[in-house]
């Protein structure tokens, strides 16, 4: 076994040369509509059959692992004859290693072959083993050197093939979240802020959400509402952000007792939530006649009522997140809002942070109310996130705000 | 984020140490469901936790919920202060057994 060294080309190229040029530049058309990896490689193959006079010509793919040369395809006569490739054959690798074309000559009971590397951007991807008929001889020179330029001719379209098989892949992906999101905001109201007593805002961190919020009105006039935050983030948080959100508005339509919903909810969660995956939420009912709510809280950050008078009170979870326990014990809370604002959020907004500093926390989310107060509520909400968008304000988690307007009804009767 | 374990055959001591977030939550969750595969009784040293979110919380539900399932214990000891009232908040405290130190956790158990 040698080492090829094709000839340099002549300045001024004889027929055979400019043949060879046509053909090369015919194969290289080929590849360059040509978007399928496996069309790629036996369009290439067949050329260097029919412009080689090979008996067959193999593709070895190179994998850095244990298995090293994998057969990938043949085109040839010897093909019909059941010939069967050999991955071990040791020249494939110095064939790679060398990075140079070898080729061996005919002997009376062995034909001649040669092994051309292929090395995309000289990366090693695979080698070419060409196998002459017997009587044909070993490659000339000038046959060495076509063999070596359809080889990197393949091997550019076969990286083409596989990096546009990966954008491929990556712009499914992309449509695929997009729908996903576009899903996702359908699951939430979408009655605009200021319209009713009751309205939420959801911003995900990523394109899809692991927050929800919702609300509707009961046929007893009172408003029921719910806020969830699934734990962690993307798209394992959205399916089952999707999951509880539509199990909420089923059963919320149906009992009308918070404390059951959340017990009910919990145990759906917990017979099919995996990887320790849960729920933190809120859910609760408000009569606008009365300003009375009634909520249960399951492992959430505490809701704030901001009373007429601007003091603030806070309900903590009585009960660890939906998910988590087979079984869960939690109670309904009433709550008189007497003309004051109802703020339930997701742990978004509090873990908002200013530069490397301290996050927003509950204590900042009540400062940044109160400067805003003047305004209606809807307006302040909307001021509100605006000032955490400035400059410097870096935002960890989903945020999810649901708030309830107590004064909206004496306001817009 | 670093993590180690020792311990016997039966007990096995996690350490966790660093922010315990969705970047680190792979190797938390390798780490302690390994702990529970090999332990009867696990026990998590939160002391150097310095922050954990529900990821991380998500882990320790896991491997708490797989304990669990084989009749083995895990319990979390020196927690400090900011990652408890997290736990606390979610009421997470009344699902894990939570210790102050490794000697109050190697008692509670008796």
């Amino acid at each position: 076994m040698h080492a090829i060294h094709p000839q340099t080309p002549t300045a001024a190229p004889d027929r055979d040369h400019l043949g060879d040029a046509e053909r090369l530049a015919l194969y290289c058309q080929n590849f360059a509509i040509e978007r399928d990896l496996s069309a790629t490689l036996n369009a290439a193959l067949e050329g260097m059959v029919r412009n080689l006079h090979a008996e067959i010509v193999e593709v070895f793919l190179w994998r850095n692992d244990p298995e090293g040369f994998i057969f990938e395809s043949a085109r040839g006569r010897s093909i019909a004859r059941g010939r069967q490739p050999d991955p071990r054959d040791p020249y494939l690798a110095r064939c790679l290693g060398e990075k140079t074309i070898l080729g061996s000559p005919q002997t009376d009971m062995i034909a001649a072959v040669a092994y051309a590397p292929l090395l995309p951007l000289g990366r090693p991807c695979g080698v070419v083993r060409l196998v002459r008929p017997l009587g044909q001889g070993a490659l000339d020179s000038r046959e060495s050197a076509l063999f070596g330029a359809m080889a990197s001719a393949a091997a550019l379209a076969i990286a083409n093939a596989q990096l546009l098989a990966t954008v491929e892949d990556q712009s499914d992906t992309t449509r695929d979240l997009a729908f996903a999101a576009e899903i996702q905001r359908h699951l939430l109201p979408s009655a605009a802020a200021g319209e009713s007593p009751i309205f939420g805002l959801n911003r995900p961190i990523r394109q899809v959400s692991g927050d929800f919020f919702d609300f509707f009105t009961l046929p007893n006039g009172k408003i029921a509402f719910a806020l969830g935050d699934v734990a962690g983030k993307g798209m394992n948080a959205a399916l089952l952000m999707a999951k509880a959100a539509s199990l909420y508005r089923c059963l919320g339509k149906t009992i009308f007792h918070p404390a059951e919903i959340l017990e009910r909810l919990n145990r759906e969660i917990h017979e099919t939530a995996s990887r320790g995956m849960f729920v933190t939420m809120v859910a609760g009912t408000y009569d606008p006649g009365s300003g009375r709510l009634e909520i249960a809280n399951a492992g959430h950050e505490p809701p704030l009522l901001r009373t007429i008078d601007q003091r603030y009170e806070s309900y903590p979870a009585d009960g660890p997140p939906l998910g988590v326990l087979p079984e869960l014990n939690l109670s309904t809370r009433e709550v008189e809002m007497s003309g004051g604002e109802f703020f339930i959020f997701s742990d978004g907004l509090t873990e908002f942070r200013y530069g490397q500093g301290e996050q927003l926390g509950v204590d900042g989310l009540i400062q940044m109310i109160e400067a805003l107060s003047p305004m209606p509520l809807a307006v302040r909400m909307e001021a509100l996130l605006c000032e955490l968008d400035k400059e410097g304000w870096s935002m960890r988690d989903d945020l999810t705000v649901l708030v309830i307007d107590d004064s909206w009804v004496q306001n817009n009767e | 984020m670093t993590e180690s374990e020792n311990g016997t055959a039966s007990r096995r001591v996690v350490h966790l140490a660093g922010e315990i977030d969705l970047e680190h939550a792979p190797q938390i969750r390798k780490v302690l469901l390994g702990a529970v595969d090999q332990g009867r009784w696990i026990l998590v040293d939160m002391a150097e936790v310095s922050y954990i979110d529900s990821s991380g919380i998500a882990c320790l539900i896991e491997a708490l919920q797989e304990a669990r399932k084989k009749d083995a214990d895990l319990a979390l000891f020196a927690v400090n202060p900011q990652a408890l009232r997290v736990l606390e908040l979610a009421r997470l405290d009344t699902v894990f057994a939570i210790h102050p130190d490794l000697t109050s956790a190697v008692q509670a158990k008796g």
